[in-house]
């Protein structure tokens, strides 16, 4: 089967849409999310520097900027991680499934 | 390659190597350190002998650019760590911890959140079109000549301004940690680079970063566990004795500079953000896995390794405000708070001479040195690449090209880039590069991401749209960057600066994708008309993995 044929038949297969519409929903989302987050953090430091270095109650000296800085690391990360299992355990499966389909 | 001339040029090498050190220990002007040169000198028989088993294993193209495709995803997050960590993030971020406190926690931040964009946008698309280049993407349905050229070119920038970077900060370190002229400094690294990529081609360049990537990541976890033991393992000890250190005080903890520059420094985070996903070096290492699983992997373990050497880095920066701003004998006469002895980007050097002695502080050294080699080679490799597999083996040759022919042009080319590079290094001796990073960041976030990110997502982009986008990003990103503070004012002497701000991305990004928008839109010829049709099956074999490029059977 030349690859176009196969590039169309997977096409039509219902399951392609699926894998296409959720894995590029869950993609957008957790860009969405990243930057949302950093954009907020970003604006802080631009427009309300007072509210990043209030130090939250029982956080001896660390101000909420620098737990902010760590969530944000930390939180990134974390998200990568959630992404790996997500596609490992969906997305992949959904792609073995049109591809058997194909396989000669 | 025939053993007799490996085995030649090794020696020749080690001899090279050899009596740089002596003369280094010949007319030094501080104590060598003994413990620098042991560990550098292991650091690169290590490598060497690494380049020499991996030469055995590069037979053709796909070995020389990709590894084969078999490095494993745990392995390339290291390498892309490696390739990601530079020594001037080291000592520049630590330092603008130490000079500006929070301000260095929002680049870091910046610097670290392109990275699950990457993951969640790219990764696995990068994989499953790319084989050897970024303009084996961007080609993939759009015209093989055109945007290859454009491709190539902005690569080759991007890989010519970051080699400076590197050289210069290569020359300046090494003379001052251990002593060697700054020209016999630039050499080394230059030939060592080249024998490195054109011996042992991405296998030997992955594993040099890998081994990089721990060494520094290593020797930051041990210096940071000095550090808080020094503060009784509490970090509010550690910030509370900063603040009162620092001449700021609790100005420290909020923005410093950043924040009274708004635009400049929105500009500057979209750079960093978007310009990581630009860089041809970076992005090259996702085509030496196997397949689109190995290359998540591969970002989830570099980003987290990442992640950890930020926080270290600002830890360090952090701690060396009261314990390095303390003690007069690392000012230039003794004076606390004026010029820190060897310049502004010492702070973590002095760091780890305080708390582990000559012994840290040669480690360090040794691995900053290592840090350098470790990213020109990525460096070289991608240039070389764009060379020769985009401009000679497709453009010149329009495809016809042997693989060994190929080969040879990349040993040739790679030979180049390092006598190009050693000849910048010293042409741009003494002279302010900090604004090349900026530069850096900025080719790449306004000309090849936009490129890259329209060619795998939107449909309606044509040749045209891709190469006018790209070039009119490439022209005022580097416009911008000659008219900003950094060179108009301190570099070519002018009174002020006609463009206000150091970072071009805030106004070349956008200004890329909006003139490849308007031109694709406009493109009615036929050639656009088939290229938007072939849109689906590539994007078929984006999100399936079907017909990409597999692992090279050993």
């Amino acid at each position: 089967m030349s690859s176009n044929l196969v590039y169309q038949k997977i096409r039509e297969n219902p399951q392609y849409r699926t894998l296409v519409r959720s894995r590029s929903r869950l993609a957008f989302t957790l860009s969405a999310v990243v930057l949302g987050f950093y954009s907020l953090f970003i604006a802080s430091v631009l427009w309300q520097p007072q509210l990043l270095t209030h130090v939250p109650p029982g956080s001896g000296s660390l101000t909420i900027g620098i737990w902010a800085a760590l969530i944000l690391v930390v939180g990134s990360w974390l998200l990568t991680g959630l992404y790996v299992l997500y596609a490992n355990n969906q997305f992949d499966k959904l792609t073995e499934a049109l591809l058997k389909g194909v396989r000669p | 390659m025939k053993l007799i001339t490996r085995v030649t040029l090794f020696s020749l090498l080690s001899a090279v190597s050899f009596v740089a050190v002596a003369q280094a220990s010949l007319q030094s002007t501080r104590e060598p350190n003994i413990t620098a040169i042991v560990i550098f000198l292991a650091f690169v028989i290590t490598t060497i002998g690494i380049t020499y088993w991996a030469a055995g294993r590069t037979h053709s193209t796909s070995d020389f650019y990709t590894a084969g495709g078999g490095i494993s995803g745990v392995q390339n997050g290291f390498a892309i760590a490696g390739d990601y960590m530079s020594a001037a993030t080291l000592l520049g971020v630590s330092s603008m911890v130490y000079s500006t406190g929070f301000d260095g926690m929002i680049y870091s931040v910046s610097a670290i959140l392109g990275w699950p964009l990457i993951m969640f946008l790219m990764a696995e698309r990068l994989r499953n079109l790319g084989r050897f280049t970024l303009a084996d993407i961007i080609s993939y349905r759009l015209d093989p000549v055109g945007t290859r050229v454009f491709s190539a070119c902005s690569s080759l920038i991007i890989v010519c301004f970051y080699l400076i970077v590197q050289m210069v900060g290569a020359g300046q370190l090494i003379n001052l940690l251990f002593g060697l002229d700054y020209e016999v400094a630039v050499i080394c690294v230059g030939v060592l680079m080249v024998v490195y990529v054109t011996f042992g081609g991405m296998v030997a360049t992955t594993w040099v970063q890998i081994i990089k990537a721990v060494l520094l990541l290593g020797g930051g976890l041990f210096l940071t566990l000095l550090a808080f033991k020094h503060f009784g393992f509490s970090l509010e000890r550690m910030v509370d004795s900063a603040v009162t250190s620092h001449q700021n005080a609790g100005a420290i903890l909020g923005s410093l500079k950043f924040a009274s520059d708004p635009l400049s420094m929105i500009s500057m985070s979209l750079g960093l953000v978007f310009g990581v996903a630009g860089l041809p070096h970076i992005m090259m290492r996702f085509f030496t896995v196997p397949d689109a699983k190995a290359a998540r992997k591969s970002v989830f373990v570099a980003t987290g390794l990442i992640g950890l050497f930020f926080i270290l880095v600002c830890v360090l920066g952090m701690s060396a405000i009261s314990i390095v701003g303390q003690q007069p004998r690392f000012f230039e006469q003794g004076i606390i708070g004026g010029t820190l002895l060897g310049g502004g980007n010492m702070p973590v050097m002095h760091l780890a001479q305080a708390l582990g002695g000559d012994l840290m502080f040669g480690f360090l050294a040794a691995v900053a040195f290592a840090t350098i080699l470790a990213v020109v080679s990525g460096l070289a490799l991608a240039g070389a690449s764009a060379l020769s597999h985009d401009l000679y083996a497709n453009v010149l040759c329009k495809g016809q090209s042997t693989s060994l022919k190929e080969m040879r042009v990349s040993r040739w080319a790679t030979i180049g880039l390092g006598l190009v590079a050693i000849a910048l290094g010293i042409v741009f001796k003494g002279q302010n590069v900090a604004f090349l990073v900026a530069l850096t960041f900025g080719i790449a976030a306004s000309s090849n991401f936009p490129v890259l990110l329209l060619a795998m997502y939107w449909k309606g982009l044509t040749s045209r749209g891709a190469i006018c986008g790209g070039l009119s990003g490439l022209v005022s990103s580097v416009a911008l960057v000659v008219l900003s503070p950094g060179v108009w004012v301190k570099v070519l002497h002018h009174p002020e600066a006609i463009f206000p701000f150091d970072y071009p991305a805030l106004f070349s990004m956008p200004l890329a994708f909006g003139i490849a928008w308007v031109v694709s839109c406009l493109d009615r010829s036929s050639a656009a008309n088939l290229e938007r049709t072939t849109f689906e099956p590539q994007n078929v074999r984006a999100e399936t993995g079907w017909g990409a490029n597999t692992a090279a059977q050993h």
